[in-house]
C-alpha cells in the first residue's frame, strides 16, 4: 500500500483565527488529496481553543478528525472519512 | 507566511470619502466572514491579530466560499448516504420473518415491516393511524407492554399475546432521544403459533410417554438407546441411567438365535416394522414374554434416525392363557384331566395300540351311593370326598396311566399296554382294597366303595365312544350285583346297555301314548285294621316289554328330567282318583303322592301343586306328600321354605324311608312335618332282628314326640303287625294287607271296607 502524504501546518506560536483561514485554504486546496485517502493533514497548535473550532469546522465539511495531545501541543489530523461518516466515537474521543 | 500587520500604501493617499468607504468595506467584509465562519461551527476573525491588508491578501471570503462548496457536498453525500441507510433499513426489516411494528409516544403507527403489514396490519394504510384501531383483539396485551416501557424506559417481553388465532412472542423497545425521553416504541411480533403446538404435542407425548402401560425404548439409528420410560423400568428392574447409550440386547433372553433377530431386522428395515412375541429378560435374570412393536424413524430422505420398541409385558397373559388351557383339560376340584383331555389321550392310545397290535384297558368308577353323602352332608363334604378319592385312584396308577374325573362321582382310568388282563383284575382288588379304610372328613367318618367296569381294546371296542360306553355298561352291572366290585364288558352287557338306551326313548313317548298308570297300596289304621288311605305308585305297561319295574324307569326318569311332566300327570291323576273316593266313602280319608327332588329343583312345586287341586277340586286336606329322607336333609336349607307353602295349603307331609339316610334332629323339627315312613329294610327283619327292632321302636317314639304320625311299609306277615302295633306304630302298608292294585281293584277294595259297616 502506498504511503500516505502527510502535509503538516505547524501554527505553534500563533494566534488563531488567521489560522484558521489559513488551515481552510489548505484544506480547500488539498482535499482532492485529503478526501481520496492519498494525503493526511496534521495541524500542529498550542491554542487549546483550535481543538474545538477547527474540528467542528471540518466535520461539517466532510472530513474525519483526531485531535492528539503530544509534548506542548496538540495534533488535530484532518482525513478521509472512513465508512461513508464520522464515527461517533471520533467525535466522542474530542477532549473537552 | 508573514502575518505582521503591514498598512495599505495606497491608503494614505486617498481621498477622506474613499478612505471611508474603504473602512465600512473591510468592516462589511469582517462582519460577512466572521457572520459565515459561526455558520460553519467555528469562531470569529480576531480583528486585532489579523489587519485588514492580510485579511484582503488571505481572501477569507473566497476560503470559506470554498469550504462551503465542501460543506454542501458532503452533505449531500451524506443525504444519499442516510436515504441509503434508511432503504437499506427498511429493506432489512421486511426480510426479518416477525412482525415489527414502530409506533410513537401516542401509539401512532410510524413504520412497520412487510410481514407486519401482510399479517397484523392488513392494510398499506396504516401510517399514523392509532395501534389500538386495528390491533383491536390484543389491545389489552401491547397497552400494558407500552405502559411498562414508559415507566421503565426498557425492553419489555411478552410471550402470550394471542390475536387473530395466532400466538406471538412479543418485544416492546423503547427508542429514547439523546435526553433519554421515549421517543418511539418498537413492537417486534414473531408468531409462534406452530411452535406452542409443537410444544403442546410434545407434552401431551411426554404424558403419554410417561403413562402408557407399554414399557418404550427409543435408540438412535445406531441402536443405543436414548430415552425409556418408566413403565419400562418397572418391567425389567433396569433404571434409566444404567441402559441410557447401551444396546438393546441387553434385554437378551438368549432364548432366540440370531437367525431370529436378523430376520426380524431384516422385516424393519423392509417395511419399517416389525411385531411380535419374544422372551426378554429383567435384572434380576428372569426371563418373560413380551409382545414387542419396533418401528423405525425415517428422516426425509429415508435413512433412518430412531427405532421406537413399545414392549407390553405379557406374562400375566400367557399365565391366565396357561391356567384356561389347564382349566380346558382339567377337572377344577380333583385337578385331574377332565373328559375332553381323556378322550384325546384314550382316541391317540387307540391309534397306537391298533398300530403296534398292543392291549389297552378302560375303567369306569362311580362311587355307590355318593349322592346320599352329598344330599345328607351337603357339598362341601361331597366335594372333599371326591378329592381324596382321587387321590385314592391315583395312588394305586403308574405314571403313565390317565385317570380323569368325568363328573359327578365318576372317573375313568386308561392303562395303556396291558398284556394280561388278570393284571387288570388285580389292579380292580387293589383299588377296591383302598377304599376300605373309612375317609377322615371334617370329623366325619365316611365310608365309601366304588363301582368298576372294564372294558378292553381291541375286544370290546376299537373307538373311544364305544370303549367309554362299554365300561360305563359294565360297571352299572358291578352296581347290579351287589356294588363294591368290578366286572368285565361282556356283549351280553353291550345288549343291555342298548335296551337301556331303547328304553329311554319309549319313556319319552310314554306320557302321550297313555302307557302309564297308577297302582293304589292301601295304608291301615293298626288299631282297627281299615283302610284309612292310599299310596299311589307308578306303572309303567310298555306294550312290546310288558310291565316296567318302577327301580329301572323311576331312575332314568329324574336323569333325563322326564320326572318333572311325568310327576304333574301323576299328581293330577291321583288328585282325581281321590276326588272321587273321598266323596263316595267318608272313611277315605287322603292320597300319598311322591315327589321326586327333582320336582323340587324346579321352585315350581307349590304352583303345581296347587294347580292340580284345582283342576281336580280335591281339597287340598286329601293330600298327602311324600319326600325321601335322604333328599330332605341334603338341602335342608333350601326346602325349608316349599315345605312351609306347602303346609300352607293345607295338605300334610311325609317322609319317606325314613333311617335310611342322616337325619338332623334339629332339622326334622323344623320341618312342617305329619308323617314319618319307617323304611321297609327295618319292617323286614323286625321280628327276628333286636336291632331294627329296637330302630323301629325309637323311630316310634321320636316320631310321636314330634307329633307325628307313623307309618311302617313293607309288612308282610301278622307278626311284623303284632309287633309294630305293640311299639305304638299308627299305619300300616304292605303286603299282607294289599299290594298296589289298579284304580279299579282299589275301588272294589273300598267298597268291601264300606260294606264291613262304617
Amino acid at each position: 500500500m502506498k504511503e500516505k502524504r502527510i502535509i503538516v501546518q505547524d501554527l505553534r506560536g500563533q494566534i488563531c483565527p488567521a489560522c484558521l483561514l489559513i488551515t481552510l485554504r489548505n484544506l480547500n486546496e488539498q482535499q482532492a488529496g485529503i478526501k481520496g485517502g492519498q494525503a493526511e493533514f496534521h495541524i500542529l497548535t498550542d491554542n487549546r481553543h483550535s481543538t474545538t473550532t477547527i474540528p467542528n469546522a471540518v466535520i461539517n465539511m466532510g472530513y474525519a478528525v483526531d485531535v492528539r495531545k503530544e509534548h506542548g501541543h496538540y495534533r488535530i489530523v484532518i482525513a478521509q472519512i472512513t465508512g461513508g461518516h464520522t464515527p461517533q466515537s471520533q467525535l466522542d474521543g474530542r477532549p473537552a | 507566511m508573514n502575518l505582521d500587520k503591514t498598512k495599505h500604501a495606497d491608503l494614505d493617499d486617498a481621498p477622506a470619502c474613499d478612505v471611508v468607504a474603504y473602512r465600512a468595506a473591510i468592516k462589511y467584509i469582517r462582519n460577512k466572514v466572521d457572520q459565515l465562519l459561526t455558520v460553519m461551527g467555528t469562531l470569529p476573525l480576531d480583528q486585532e491579530e489579523l489587519d485588514d491588508a492580510t485579511l484582503i491578501a488571505l481572501d477569507p471570503i473566497g476560503i470559506i466560499a470554498e469550504s462551503f462548496k465542501q460543506i454542501l457536498s458532503h452533505l449531500q453525500e451524506t443525504n444519499t448516504a442516510l436515504t441509503f441507510a434508511r432503504d437499506e433499513i427498511q429493506q432489512i426489516l421486511d426480510s426479518v420473518g416477525m412482525a415489527i411494528v414502530v409506533v410513537d409516544r401516542d401509539l401512532q403507527i410510524v413504520a412497520a415491516n412487510l410481514v407486519a403489514q401482510r399479517t397484523l396490519l392488513h392494510s398499506a394504510d396504516y401510517l399514523h393511524r392509532p395501534l389500538c384501531e386495528i390491533l383491536k383483539q390484543a389491545e389489552g396485551a401491547y397497552q400494558q407492554m407500552f405502559l411498562r416501557i414508559a415507566e421503565t424506559n426498557t425492553k419489555v417481553e411478552r410471550a402470550d399475546v394471542y390475536y387473530q388465532n395466532h400466538h406471538y412472542h412479543t418485544v416492546a423497545t423503547p427508542i429514547q432521544d439523546i435526553h433519554g425521553e421515549l421517543l418511539q416504541v418498537i413492537f417486534s411480533f414473531s408468531d409462534i403459533t406452530e411452535r406452542k403446538l409443537v410444544e403442546d404435542r410434545l407434552r401431551l407425548l411426554s404424558v403419554v410417554f410417561e403413562n402408557t402401560t407399554e414399557g418404550i425404548i427409543i435408540t438412535d439409528k445406531d441402536k443405543k438407546i436414548i430415552a425409556v420410560n418408566e413403565p419400562f423400568t418397572q418391567m425389567t428392574g433396569y433404571e434409566r441411567d444404567e441402559v441410557l447409550g447401551k444396546s438393546p440386547s441387553l434385554l437378551s433372553s438368549g432364548l432366540h438365535d440370531n437367525s431370529f433377530f436378523e430376520a426380524m431386522w431384516k422385516d424393519i428395515a423392509e417395511h419399517g416394522s416389525w411385531r411380535g412375541e419374544m422372551w426378554d429378560r429383567r435384572k434380576d435374570g428372569e426371563a418373560f414374554p413380551v409382545l414387542q412393536a419396533i418401528s423405525q424413524v425415517n428422516a426425509e430422505d429415508g435413512t433412518p434416525t430412531h427405532y421406537v420398541s413399545i414392549l407390553t409385558d405379557i406374562s400375566a397373559i400367557k399365565a391366565s392363557q396357561k391356567h384356561l388351557d389347564f382349566l380346558a383339560y382339567h377337572d377344577p376340584l380333583t385337578k385331574l384331566p377332565n373328559r375332553l383331555l381323556f378322550n384325546e389321550r384314550l382316541d391317540h392310545a387307540c391309534q397306537l395300540a391298533k398300530r403296534d397290535r398292543r392291549r389297552l384297558a378302560v375303567i369306569f368308577v362311580d362311587l355307590d351311593r355318593f349322592k346320599n353323602i352329598n344330599d345328607s352332608l351337603g357339598h362341601q363334604i361331597g366335594d372333599k370326598l371326591l378329592i381324596a378319592s382321587a387321590r385314592r385312584l391315583t395312588n394305586l396308577l403308574r405314571a403313565s396311566d390317565t385317570i380323569a374325573r368325568l363328573g359327578g362321582d365318576e372317573f375313568i382310568i386308561l392303562l395303556e399296554d396291558i398284556d394280561d388282563p388278570q393284571a387288570i383284575a388285580m389292579l380292580c382288588s387293589n383299588l377296591l382294597a383302598a377304599f376300605e379304610a373309612p375317609f377322615s372328613i371334617d370329623d366325619h367318618s365316611l365310608h365309601i366303595t366304588p363301582s368298576m367296569g372294564i372294558s378292553l381294546f381291541p375286544d370290546d371296542g376299537q373307538d373311544v365312544d364305544t370303549l367309554v360306553k362299554n365300561a360305563d355298561a359294565a360297571m352299572y352291572r358291578a352296581k347290579e350285583e351287589g356294588r363294591n366290585d368290578f366286572q368285565f364288558f361282556t356283549h351280553e352287557l353291550s345288549t343291555r346297555a342298548n335296551e337301556r338306551l331303547t328304553l329311554e326313548a319309549s319313556l319319552r313317548k310314554a306320557l302321550e301314548l297313555n302307557q302309564l298308570r297308577l297302582h293304589y297300596q292301601p295304608q291301615i289304621d293298626m288299631r282297627n285294621g281299615r283302610i284309612v288311605s292310599a299310596e299311589a305308585l307308578l306303572r309303567w305297561e310298555h306294550p312290546e316289554l310288558g310291565p316296567i319295574p318302577p327301580d329301572k324307569f323311576i331312575p332314568l326318569a329324574e336323569e333325563t328330567g322326564l320326572i318333572v311332566p311325568i310327576g304333574e300327570w301323576v299328581l293330577l291323576t291321583a288328585c282325581r282318583q281321590a276326588r272321587e273316593w273321598v266323596k263316595r266313602y267318608s272313611f277315605f280319608q287322603s292320597i300319598a303322592v311322591n315327589i321326586s327332588g327333582r320336582q323340587f329343583q324346579g321352585g315350581k312345586l307349590v304352583t303345581t301343586v296347587q294347580r292340580m287341586l284345582e283342576h281336580s277340586q280335591l281339597s287340598a286336606c286329601n293330600l298327602e306328600l311324600e319326600i325321601t329322607e335322604s333328599y330332605l336333609m341334603g338341602k335342608a336349607e333350601q326346602t325349608v321354605i316349599t315345605l312351609d307353602a306347602l303346609r300352607e295349603l293345607g295338605l300334610s307331609l311325609s317322609i319317606d324311608d325314613f333311617g335310611t339316610g342322616y337325619s338332623s334332629l334339629g332339622y326334622l323339627k323344623r320341618f312342617a312335618v305329619d308323617k314319618l315312613k319307617i323304611d321297609r329294610s327295618f319292617v323286614r327283619d323286625v321280628t327276628t332282628d333286636p336291632n331294627d327292632e329296637a330302630i323301629a321302636k325309637a323311630v316310634i317314639a321320636l316320631g310321636h314326640s314330634l307329633q307325628m304320625q307313623i307309618v311302617a311299609e313293607g309288612i308282610e306277615t301278622p307278626e311284623q303287625r303284632a309287633l309294630l302295633l305293640q311299639h305304638g306304630c299308627d299305619l300300616a302298608q304292605g303286603y299282607l294287607f294289599s299290594r298296589p292294585v289298579p284304580a279299579e281293584a282299589f275301588a272294589q277294595l273300598l267298597a268291601m271296607e264300606a260294606a264291613k259297616g262304617r
